[in-house]
């Protein structure tokens, strides 16, 4: 058993002394303030000017988890913030210890991801003199966080801390970074904390009348062709069961965001999967020709419309979301509702159980089984994957021994009987982990959407199985974004996190790689990732860097293993590297190309 | 479009950077910016004049609403606000235009501060209208340095009711007060459109050219 399933016990109640106790320093503080925000873990590598809180850490039950790049921290934190809902914590020095969680901060502002991030500063005599290792983080960090602190008052890290979680895990959830200089660690006080949150500038909750949701009922009932399009808002809000609810009163087929994935069960008859540029064609179809789309917790990514203006072009939208600034940002709509969507989606089905509606879309419902039949996620051997030099160098002429990457997915899938977490790096795996694993609960799919981060994959795994150690949690990964963050292989095996990786090796960048066969003629622009020297090696060997690292590595070459060999990495109860060697040839279908409309979508 | 932005918000450090960021980031220029804290030294109104497509500008104002240290944002109509903003200006003069420049002073009823053998520093205040005028006229005579607060700006009145308001205050974050059907009846906006900004724009427009208080 690993040491991350191991439960811990609570952190303690009573560390921190309450008014009038004696003095503690600014670090034990900080520390004491963590602890009564619930924190049970921090990612958190030191430095000069972060070492006095890890010293304060030592005498605390928050676990501390050493990533071996502060970037591999904040995807960490994210990981297990994606899997709970809570928000995840995680540290740095100062300076480039800072700036290398500006990654994380920014993957975490796009995907509305509650993050805690603290960063030791040099002490503020230094600030602004150009001292050793500093930055202005505050300054930088600016743009893409949803709130953000420098500690000037030693004193008001109580309410500082209190206040950062609840900004980054309420209303439209996001990242809050404090700064906290060495200085202000180091003096003492006598600390009193804060009883509530008085932020006057701050509403995170608003909810709908029933008079703005209640046509809503009466548009499904004129509508032929409805469709409901949902994202991350509803796993925010916990709004999942809802959703469930409401799709099956009504009858309306759910297509869901990239974010959204898991928010409906991919299983069940209604679901469409998800849209956009990579999502199913059925889904894509469906949308372009609904007569009402109910847009709910949704900010009309690019990657979702294509070309904005032609997105449902025809069909009325009712957008409902909690963040007003998202309303007529995107996309003009016929119905803005500024609303959180659990409530809006509890208040529809009681007024449904009232007032249920009659009709059943049959007709719409046979159109959708014909496009689902049409264009079903799929894949073949093709002549680009014969003609390979994938196929030429490594399979010794047993076309039937290659692998194909969606297909490593469908089993992976079968095998984990569709149970695990999934998280994913960026490019054409994480298109593939989407539509061939399918996702029945929210919180299963953990990725990188709208940052599309690189490097993502494999610390968000370690944070997800540290947040849920008794699920199964597996990084389906590419070779250039697992080779981004490889080194928590570390994390992974120091601190016993049975987060393992499924690496889909093509030797290229693959996403890239696609784009220049679609519209440059095939270039290689530095997208070959192995070594141009000796292309028959597989390059870098992940099997002897997972050696070095003293995580089980395997790799698979031909179909005939790949079976037995993910069913070894799911039997394992510590951190694996499957390093599945598949041809670099294929394509990611269907696909929109940007900008465009479903009528260009190759599928 | 022009757009005068009045912001109330925390007096805390930092907060001008989120505001101007939030400009800077969308390849916005300012105007101008003028900050000073309210009666209560707890908060800053800031005003800020710039100009941008509406969409745009709307598109802002929501995200300064969203700053956690913004309390209430208003952007201000033609109209609705009264204005003013306060000019320093060093006017170059010799004995024969000295008389002239202070009689175009006294005509503007702005005040002349300093007197220097060469120059006149007048100080102005007024409308936007009435500054750049007086501005105008002081060309001539050669303008040695100019000095302006940027504009400041306040609600017209305060007996509007606020359904037809277009601040919209955050913690009372409000809708129009009308019913969905009186709303319709008004300009057939659709009743899922309550939400909508310009759902308050179009009903205002519509309320106010009947408005009995526009008669005063």
């Amino acid at each position: 058993m690993s040491k991350a399933t191991k439960t811990k016990s609570k952190p303690k109640t009573k560390t921190a002394p309450e008014t009038g106790a004696s003095e503690m320093s600014g670090s034990a503080l900080l520390v004491a303030s963590l602890e009564k925000a619930g924190v049970e873990y921090i990612f958190a590598y030191p430095g000069g000017a972060s070492m006095e809180i890890h010293q304060a850490l030592t005498k605390s039950d928050i676990r501390v988890l050493l990533p071996r790049h502060e970037q591999g921290g904040t995807f960490a934190a994210e990981g297990y913030a994606r899997a709970t809902g809570k928000a995840g914590v995680c540290m740095a020095t100062s300076g480039p210890g800072a700036t290398n969680l500006v990654t994380g901060i920014a993957d975490a502002f796009m995907d509305s991801v509650p993050l805690v991030a603290i960063t030791g500063q040099v002490p503020q005599a230094m600030i602004g003199k150009g001292a050793f290792q500093e930055t202005d983080i505050f300054g930088v960090t600016l743009p893409i966080v949803k709130h953000s602190y420098l500690v000037t008052d030693i004193n008001e890290i109580p309410r500082i801390v209190k206040e950062a979680f609840y900004i980054a895990e309420t209303g439209r959830p996001g990242p809050v970074v404090i700064d906290v200089p060495k200085n202000i660690q180091q003096q003492r006080t006598r600390p009193s904390f804060p009883e509530d949150v008085n932020l006057r500038g701050y509403t995170p909750i608003y909810r709908a009348k029933d008079e703005d949701l209640a046509p809503i009922l009466d548009l499904i009932a004129k509508a032929e062709r409805p469709v409901l399009y949902c994202g991350g808002g509803i796993i925010t809000s916990g709004a999942s069961e809802e959703l469930r609810k409401f799709a099956r009163a009504t009858g309306i087929p759910v297509t869901t965001t990239i974010m959204g994935c898991g928010a409906y069960p991919e299983t069940d008859p209604l679901s469409l999967k998800w849209l956009g540029m990579h999502g199913a064609a059925y889904a894509n179809w469906a949308v372009n020709e609904a007569d009402l789309l109910l847009a709910f917790g949704v900010r009309f990514d690019d990657r979702v419309t294509g070309k904005v203006d032609k997105f449902c072009e025809h069909g009325t939208i009712v957008h409902v979301d909690l963040d007003e600034s998202e309303i007529n940002k995107n996309r003009r709509v016929q119905y803005p509702i500024h609303s959180d969507i659990l409530h809006a989606l509890k208040r529809l089905n009681q007024m449904l159980a009232e007032q249920p509606v009659r009709k059943k879309f049959t007709a719409w419902h046979n159109q959708i089984a014909e496009w689902k039949a049409k264009a079903p996620f799929r894949y073949q051997v093709t002549d680009e994957v014969l003609k390979s030099q994938h196929v030429r160098d490594h399979m010794n002429g047993n076309i039937g021994d290659v692998i194909l990457p969606q297909e490593a997915i469908a089993l992976l899938y079968e095998l984990s009987k569709g149970e695990a977490i999934i998280t994913t790096g960026v490019g054409q795996h994480q298109m593939w982990a989407g539509q061939f694993y399918h996702f029945s609960e929210p919180r299963q799919f953990i990725t990188s959407a709208g940052l599309g981060a690189m490097g993502f994959g494999y610390p968000a795994a370690i944070g997800a199985k540290v947040a849920c150690p008794d699920r199964e949690v597996i990084d389906i990964d590419g070779d250039g974004s697992f080779l981004m963050n490889i080194q928590e292989l570390a994390m992974a095996h120091i601190e016993g996190v049975a987060a393992k990786a499924l690496v889909l090796n093509n030797q290229h960048l693959g996403m890239v790689v696609q784009w220049e066969d679609r519209f440059y003629g095939g270039t290689r622009g530095n997208t070959y990732l192995g070594d141009p020297q000796n292309a028959k090696q597989i390059y870098p060997d992940f099997v002897a860097i997972s050696k070095a690292f003293n995580v089980k590595c395997e790799r698979v070459l031909y179909r005939r293993d790949l079976r037995a060999a993910i069913q070894r990495m799911l039997d394992t109860d510590e951190p694996y590297v499957l390093d599945v060697i598949t041809p670099y040839t294929e394509h990611v279908l269907p696909f929109i190309p940007a900008g465009r409309t479903v009528k260009d979508m190759i599928y | 479009m022009r757009h005068t932005i009045s912001v109330l918000v925390e007096n805390k450090f930092g907060v001008l950077t989120r505001v101007a960021g939030l400009f800077s980031g969308r390849g916005f220029n300012i105007d101008s910016l003028n900050v000073a804290p309210t009666q209560d030294p707890t908060m800053s109104r800031m005003t800020i004049v710039t100009r941008g497509d509406d969409a745009t500008v709307d598109q802002i104002v929501k995200q300064l609403e969203k700053l956690i240290d913004s309390i209430a944002v208003t952007d201000f109509r033609d109209g609705e606000y009264v204005d003013r903003e306060l000019v320093l200006v060093k006017v170059a003069v010799d004995s024969t235009t000295r008389p002239e420049v202070m009689q175009i002073t006294d005509i503007f009823r702005a005040k002349i501060i300093d007197v220097q053998p060469a120059s006149l520093t007048i100080e102005i205040t007024g409308s936007e209208t009435k500054v750049e005028k007086f501005i105008e006229l002081m060309r001539p005579f050669g303008i040695k340095e100019l000095t302006r607060t940027g504009k400041v700006a306040s609600r017209a009145t305060d007996f509007r009711p606020q359904a037809l308001c277009l601040t919209r205050q955050k913690r009372v974050r409000q809708h129009p007060r009308l019913s969905v059907r009186a709303k319709q009846r008004h300009n057939n906006t659709k009743p899922g459109a309550a939400a909508h900004h310009n759902a308050h724009d179009t009903t205002w427009q519509r309320l106010i050219s009947a408005a009995p208080w526009k008669k005063w």
